[in-house]
């Protein structure tokens, strides 16, 4: 390991972390004899919640309402996908399907891809990865959970009485002067999910840049942080121009002057190029999360340190400069000049070159590892090759000549799906599998856990595989009904989506009834690096009872060791490093589904 | 920052040198800036007085050019003198620069579309 | 963002900290190791905010050179209807708002509470002058028939600046008031007065020579379609509207900061929240330095205005 991984010495040294006390009475009003044992017991009345300064606190709020709304999209797009099964369907009229669609993409795009990792693992993470009591600033981040809320409840509200049938886009004139339902108010809450998307991504830049522990230098940080920190660039630079450009789009809408409207003298595309300026590193605002879990998951169940800590860590950064740089290629076939099309393309290809040293370096961390094949591991394979799949028919989409014959048909649909969904809501699975210990303290059904992490892959490719070909053989997306031909794809897919929702609905039920019945976790279960595995699970209100001063850098794995102490735990029936706590709330979780016990 | 952040060693002495320090500007740069200022705005509306299209200019273009580059040096003495970024550290002028730079690549790339939608020949409808 | 005080903050006697005055510790918030990383953190985040600020304001600004690329001659026209002397005035009163707003963080920084207060009550004074100002010229721009949707009547316009104007105007270009309800979208009709669509693309398609044509244009200002000029105007007001919206939000702060600076908050080490609104006050600054140019003078000099 050269200088492209840093540190060799990692493997000297077990402990991340250099427990220091600090020569204070570390103690504010409150007795220390009357501390409450972590975040969750600190205050137990609704009110402890809903005022809450506690960064731990608003990710568990977050992940409620973020919860919450993908139930509201799924359903969405169930209502859709059944919708396809036949050709001319009647279960839906097409005006309620257009509706359908438009809900579908606005409260997945809006008020879920977009929030979903940094709101609620970022939130929980960040301070903790970097040694910090909280975000630098917590009143914004409540307020960020409140706006997201208030644009919440506003978009569904409008969502539910009226509807729009404009596409998550809301191109003009289309959205302007056309289009039926609450088009205003469907924009008003996008723009304020907008701001509370932006204080997020402010808070974590702050923190990042001004808050890391003592010795945390910018290439000891973990890679979520690397690219945690990216999409927070991107969330700055990018989100206020959808909110400008969705002002414009009210006023258009509202007052009809004529800013987006040919026949006043407008130009509509103008309107495109300002909302894919902003939707276009939107959608590394949503997988650059995406690649912040991945990471850490695959590092620690291979038992190795990252492959090129340095080109993985600048690839996430060159990825948010470089998204800038693509959006024209949505605009190829919209009346964009064939010159910028050409330059469009190319830049596109470009953003091919970081996310590709990214898969790569992850394959070849999982070379020579000692993997370890837990559910969180299950989803960062998954998503590794969901990814790849969809990174690579990306390719076609960019370029200019094959776009023009795929643009808006299932290929496109298939394609942003294998990126989002197969991308980020894998990520994010395996994700809260990995720290649910950490954030609830207990541990979940394992075999449970395996056993939806698989169905969620199959079920993703027998739902979007097919539309690739549909896409390619022709079929428009965004309409009710299709040629008969068609149908027997489209069966498979709507099957597809039937296992996919079944893999959805699982962790649902088994994660809450692990939050009572769970195996009791300890600080932590997965023998992981990390600054915030060194706390307790769940961590205290400050996270840490003692600043931690770090002396090495990240993923301080080694693979030969680990086979070793394998072996050990095998033979002595507890790892020799934990003493055997760990282990025990592990087997005994085991246990527990295998006897259907309850433990803790 | 006791223990500090040493992203490098440069950046922690110019953090040291500016809020160790408290650097606190004399009132007299701040009335300088405010004169400059003053003096631009005339220069300003002495250049719109003329009309740069017509002789000896010839340049119509040239009107809105002298304007934009004396706003953009009235931000700058704002930004420099008056928000301090001149005293600060290295990630503030980082910062107050950011903006500026990205809004930049959003004009250039958007009117990269526009200017360039002549240039190719079109079909007789 | 200014700092307050919470109840459970831990106090840390970070090693290095070389603040020795005894209330520091009530300053800091517990989440934060020492004062100098809260000031940091704080300053930066105030520049991320005003980063976010420039790029949503650059939107508006983009569409805004957008379309004075393409109808040049509306923006001639549109902005002839502005008042300089009043725009002019107000640039003065938003720069000297920023020397008193300087001032007033002097004051913070050398302790001087009268000092402070009394800058900061300038500062609030030459903001509301502003808003007053702008308030004069919007209610001309209504009474006039300037203000898209609330009140735009084209056919009452009153030409300045050439004296030659009245005559130039010939019943044809004058804007009618059927031009008002094509405008408004309710009656499109390809064959009104004024550049269509395709043409209007044309002209974006080839700035270089839109340039010339503009210049051309400019001989004759009245020709520009009645839609075009209120693009302009929307646009105008969308920029002045969102900048005066700043403005209102920056009062409320400034004022804020006066009551607290009355009772000693920031005279006693503690002069980063005046720092940082003032930082958000040079901003909004800033973006009426570039509004001035832009919306008024884009017709050269022309002292008529209302």
């Amino acid at each position: 390991m050269s200088s492209i991984t840093p540190d060799g010495r990692l493997w000297e040294e077990h402990s991340l972390v250099d427990p220091v006390h600090r020569e204070s009475q570390a103690i504010g009003p409150i007795p220390e004899s009357q501390l409450p044992d972590n975040y969750l017991t600190n205050g137990l009345g609704w009110k402890s919640w809903l005022f809450t300064l506690d960064h731990k606190r608003i990710a568990i709020l977050y992940m409620i309402s973020v919860s919450m709304a993908f139930m509201v999209g799924g359903i969405a797009a169930a209502l859709v996908r059944f919708n396809l099964m036949t050709p001319n369907s009647e279960l839906l009229r097409p005006q309620t399907y257009n509706k359908m669609f438009s809900a579908h993409g606005i409260v997945m795009v809006f008020f879920f891809l977009v929030p979903v990792i940094p709101a609620t693992l970022g939130n929980f993470l960040v301070p903790l990865m970097i040694g910090a009591k909280d975000l630098a600033f917590p009143k914004i981040n409540l307020l960020s959970w409140y706006l997201y809320m208030i644009g919440l409840i506003i978009g569904l509200l409008a969502l539910s009485f009226g509807g729009v049938d404009t596409g998550w886009t809301f191109y003009a004139p289309l959205s302007t002067q056309y289009a039926y339902g609450n088009v205003a108010l469907v924009l008003v809450g996008a723009f304020i999910a907008g701001f509370s998307s932006i204080l997020t991504g402010l808070n974590f830049v702050i923190t990042v840049h001004k808050m890391r522990a003592p010795g945390l230098t910018w290439f000891r940080l973990p890679l979520f942080i690397w690219s945690m920190y990216a999409t927070s660039l991107i969330i700055m630079l990018a989100t206020p121009v959808l909110a400008i450009t969705l002002l414009l789009l009210l006023m258009e809408r509202l007052f009809h002057i004529g800013i987006f409207d040919p026949k006043l003298g407008g130009d509509p595309v103008l309107l495109q190029h300002l909302f894919w300026f902003y939707s276009h590193p939107a959608v590394y605002i949503m997988v650059l999360p995406g690649f912040a879990v991945i990471s850490e998951l695959i590092t620690c169940f291979a038992r190795k340190p990252i492959f090129g800590y340095k080109f993985v860590a600048f690839s996430s950064i060159a990825i948010a400069v470089i998204s800038f740089f693509v959006w024209g290629h949505h605009l190829f076939v919209a009346g964009q000049s064939a010159y910028a099309g050409i330059v469009f393309s190319v830049l596109s290809f470009l953003v091919a070159i970081p996310s590709a040293i990214k898969v790569f370096n992850w394959t070849a961390t999982l070379y020579k590892g000692s993997i370890r094949l837990d559910t969180p591991m299950v989803y960062a394979l998954g998503f590794i090759v969901l990814f790849t799949i969809g990174g690579l028919t990306g390719l076609y989409l960019a370029s200019l000549s094959a776009d023009v014959h795929l643009s808006d048909t299932y290929f496109v649909i298939a394609h942003f799906h294998y990126v989002m969904v197969g991308g980020t809501v894998s990520a994010y699975l395996g994700g809260v599998h990995y720290w649910w210990p950490k954030i609830t303290g207990r541990m979940y059904p394992e075999g449970w856990g395996r056993t939806a992490a698989v169905l969620l892959n199959l079920g993703f490719h027998l739902t979007f595989m097919p539309q690739f070909i549909l896409g390619v053989n022709g079929m428009p997306r965004r309409y009710a009904t299709y040629a008969p031909e068609f149908q027997p794809l489209n069966i498979m897919s709507t099957a597809g989506a039937t296992v996919l929702a079944l893999g959805y609905l699982l962790p649902f039920c088994y994660l809450l009834w692990s939050l009572k019945y769970g195996a009791v976790a300890g600080p932590n279960p997965w023998r992981a690096t990390g600054l915030e595995w060194q706390t307790t699970s769940p961590p205290p209100t400050f996270n840490f009872d003692k600043v931690p001063i770090v002396t090495i850098g990240p993923y301080a794995y080694n693979p030969e060791d680990d086979e070793r102490l394998y072996e050990e735990e095998q033979r002595n029936g507890h790892h020799p490093l934990d003493g055997g706590a760990l282990v025990q709330a592990r087997t005994t979780t085991k246990e527990a589904v295998a006897g259907g016990e309850s433990v803790g | 920052m006791a223990q500090g952040v040493p992203v490098t060693e440069i950046n922690e002495e110019i953090a040291h040198d500016v809020h160790g320090g408290r650097h606190i500007v004399p009132v007299s740069v701040y009335l300088k800036v405010f004169t400059a200022l003053m003096v631009l705005l005339v220069i300003t509306l002495a250049a719109a007085a003329i009309d740069m299209s017509k002789p000896p200019f010839n340049m119509p273009s040239l009107n809105i050019i002298i304007a934009m580059t004396i706003a953009v040096a009235k931000a700058v003495l704002i930004v420099l003198y008056f928000m301090e970024v001149r005293y600060s550290s290295r990630i503030t002028w980082l910062f107050s620069i950011a903006g500026f730079a990205w809004l930049s690549i959003m004009f250039a790339f958007i009117f990269s579309d526009y200017v360039s939608r002549g240039w190719l020949p079109q079909a007789p409808r | 963002m200014a700092p307050t005080l919470e109840p459970g903050h831990i106090v840390e006697h970070a090693h290095g900290a070389d603040h020795d005055h005894a209330h520091d510790h009530d300053l800091l918030h517990h989440y934060f190791d020492d004062l100098e990383q809260q000031r940091e953190a704080h300053s930066l985040g105030m520049w991320s905010f005003l980063v976010t600020e420039v790029m949503m304001f650059g939107g508006l600004f983009f569409s805004y050179t957008l379309y004075r690329g393409m109808f040049h001659s509306a923006w001639v026209e549109g902005s002839r209807f502005l008042n300089i002397v009043l725009g002019t005035a107000n640039t003065f009163v938003l720069l000297f708002s920023s020397l008193t707003m300087v001032m007033a963080v002097h004051s913070a920084q050398t302790r001087k509470r009268q000092a402070l207060v009394g800058w900061l009550l300038a500062t609030m004074l030459l903001g509301t002058a502003f808003l007053g100002i702008k308030a004069v010229e919007w209610t001309n721009d209504y009474k006039e028939g300037l203000v898209p949707v609330l009140s735009w009547h084209p056919e009452e316009w009153h030409f300045h600046g050439e004296p030659e104007s009245s005559a130039a105007m010939s019943p044809g270009e004058t804007p009618t008031a059927s031009h008002v309800g094509e405008a408004h979208g309710q009656a499109p009709d390809e064959t009104r007065s004024g550049v269509s669509a395709d043409v209007s693309r044309e002209m974006a398609a080839q700035p270089g020579q839109g340039e010339v044509g503009q210049n051309e244009a400019q001989q004759d200002v009245r020709h520009a379609p009645v839609n075009q000029v209120m693009l302009y105007f929307f646009l105008y007001f969308c920029m002045t509207g969102l900048h005066a919206i700043h403005m209102i939000i920056g009062l409320g702060v400034v004022g804020t900061l006066t009551w607290m600076a009355s009772k000693g908050r920031f005279t006693s080490g503690n002069d980063q929240p005046v720092e940082i609104v003032g930082l958000y006050w040079h901003f909004v600054d800033i973006v009426w330095v570039f509004l001035f140019p832009l919306l008024y003078l884009i017709g050269g000099f022309h002292p008529g205005g209302h």
